[in-house]
């Protein structure tokens, strides 16, 4: 498989803070990677890090398999977007300024691609308005626009759906995957909105405390999210005899609640309880999610 | 680097603040010549364009003070700078441009200045008497001196990642360094005997035999305070500004060694800074 970004070993203190720990990651060509971890994790630091805000203290990482200590990652940097955090946009000009304004840093001969870029984003309407007077959905669109103008192959977005309203994370949904989809841009995306995650990623990377946790595909994560029956029973013990004696896998979560991992016959399995005297009190079918995989996986600890 | 220069002289171009800033100097400088030639008609004083054509000299410092951290401290207070970064640009191009745009903005106001002595001054009071070397040397010199303005707010604003308090940084920087300016000249002008005043016998005030000043600057001290005065930026504001300058070309020097020193700093220690 062809990786857009690799990190190995990257570490990142500010004083005796470890913010990244000898973070090891891998973003294939052509995904959606979905970067979750909870507050302080080191999400936004990994992202300063690829986009050459910071320098690592220490490890490396490599841009389309050119490394971080070539001179040729500047060269490479110009195939990537980003939007780090909030949008970097200049508040006291038009959407199309500020576009005009990205295509000199790139130094884009012709302002001729504004127009599409402003109509890929839904900003095509906004004319002389200057972008401090904009919604944060607009806003956080520009963004995503600036970052577009040098035609990018790997898009960084930080937290992009933080704080929009129900349509502007649709549409900031919708946007991602045409990206993805039409252009074949290959997407990091940071995100604690994981149901909203969910329906995009492609990959999964999980990162805890400076460290990449667990790194998956969404079929793996799909698979490892097993569906399951709880039933709630007056004897967990008479319970595991019969689950037992079925060939069943299941898993006690207290005196009266189990999850069963198999699909049973509710008839079958309360009348092989009742003539040990159970009851079979209710049966539930549940779906682990992505947020209960990564409590799971990260555990529930307080956040910073 | 090119590619930013383009970039910042085409948001200098859409800035509001840019414009107001090069009108201020503009009215800044009929409003000099105005003023002379109301003494003149008012006091009968002889006045010559001299005395106003380099006071842009005097406020170049307080006027860069706030433009430079308001227009380039959006960059970091917009975070517009990581467009820059991240798109492949060096900090250290990223560094130059910024210091480059600086300098040509305060040449237009200064331009804009000059352009108002020009436009009002010579039909109130008359042209230039300064001989052409004169007004040449101070001219460059002024424009050194500016760089040298440039080179210290464009090190604090790069270093600083909220424009409020660069502009504040900058402003209280050059209040300061004008005190400090105002100050050496002043222990400098002083007279090196002073002439007290005597009653006589039959109560007629005269003249006392002059005394040596206890406050003249002599030996190590005097050249001390005169090559600070020389080198802070607002002492040579002073000196332009009052066409009142006897080594021009120490004077340059100096203030390149200022603009090269402040450049040094600033853009090693912005190539070490960790942005957000």
């Amino acid at each position: 498989m062809e990786y857009v970004l690799v990190t190995q070993g990257l570490s990142k203190h500010y004083k005796d803070f470890k913010a990244l720990d000898n973070l090891t990651m891998r973003v294939p060509k052509g995904s959606i990677y979905g970067f979750v971890g909870r507050n302080g994790a080191g999400k936004t630091t990994l992202i300063r890090l690829i986009c050459g805000l910071q320098a690592p203290t220490s490890g490396a990482y490599a841009l389309y398999g050119v490394d971080s200590a070539q001179r040729d990652i500047a060269k490479v940097r110009r195939r990537m977007g980003a939007v780090v955090e909030t949008p970097s946009i200049y508040l006291d000009l038009s959407a199309e300024d500020n576009l005009k304004e990205q295509f000199r840093v790139l130094g884009v001969p012709s302002d001729g691609g504004i127009p599409e870029l402003l109509k890929l984003v839904g900003l095509e309407g906004t004319g002389r308005k200057k972008a401090r007077n904009f919604s944060l959905g607009m806003k956080q669109r520009l963004g995503i626009a600036v970052a577009l103008a040098g035609d990018p192959d790997f898009l960084v977005l930080d937290e992009p759906v933080n704080g929009l309203d129900p349509q502007g994370i649709i549409d900031i949904r919708e946007l991602i995957l045409k990206l993805n989809r039409e252009r074949r841009i290959t997407v990091l995306i940071s995100s604690h909105i994981l149901d909203e995650l969910a329906k995009l990623a492609t990959h999964y990377g999980f990162i805890d405390g400076g460290r990449i946790v667990k790194e998956l595909s969404a079929r793996e994560l799909e698979a490892a999210c097993r569906k399951c029956l709880r039933v709630e029973v007056t004897d967990t013990r008479t319970l595991a005899r019969a689950l037992d004696a079925m060939g069943v896998d299941y898993k006690i979560l207290s005196d009266g609640q189990a999850d069963v991992f198999a699909q049973v016959n509710i008839s079958q399995l309360s009348k092989a309880l009742d003539a040990e005297g159970c009851e079979l009190l209710s049966a539930q079918e549940r779906d682990e999610s992505l947020e209960s995989y990564f409590v799971n996986l990260v555990g529930g600890g307080s956040h910073d | 680097m090119t590619k930013l220069l383009g970039a910042n002289f085409l948001r200098l171009k859409k800035s509001a603040l840019f414009w107001g800033t090069l009108a201020l100097s503009f009215g800044f400088g009929a409003f000099m010549c105005v003023t002379r030639f109301r003494e003149h008609l008012d006091y009968g004083f002889a006045v010559s364009l001299d005395s106003v054509f380099f006071g842009f000299a005097m406020v170049a410092g307080i006027v860069t003070a706030p433009f430079i951290p308001l227009f380039f401290g959006t960059e970091h207070s917009d975070g517009a700078i990581r467009n820059k970064l991240t798109v492949g640009h060096s900090r250290i191009a990223v560094y130059f441009a910024n210091l480059i745009t600086s300098f040509a903005a305060a040449v237009a106001f200064f331009a804009a200045y000059l352009l108002a002595c020009a436009a009002v001054g010579i039909p109130l009071i008359g042209a230039l008497d300064l001989p052409a070397s004169a007004t040449a040397a101070a001219l460059g010199g002024s424009l050194v001196m500016t760089a040298a303005f440039c080179a210290i707010f464009t090190c604090a604003t790069m270093n600083c990642s909220k424009k409020a308090v660069s502009a504040v940084v900058c402003l209280l920087g050059v209040f300061t360094l004008l005190l400090a300016a105002v100050y050496l000249n002043g222990r400098l002008d002083a007279p090196e005997f002073i002439t007290g005043y005597e009653m006589s016998i039959n109560g007629q005030v005269v003249n006392a035999k002059p005394e040596p000043n206890p406050a003249y600057l002599t030996g190590m001290k005097r050249e001390v305070c005169q090559f600070l005065y020389d080198l802070l930026p607002t002492g040579q504001s002073i000196q332009y500004s009052n066409v009142n300058f006897t080594d021009p070309v120490r004077l340059m020097e100096l203030a390149a060694a200022v603009c090269a020193a402040f450049t040094g700093a600033g853009a090693m220690l912005f190539w070490r800074k960790d942005l957000k």
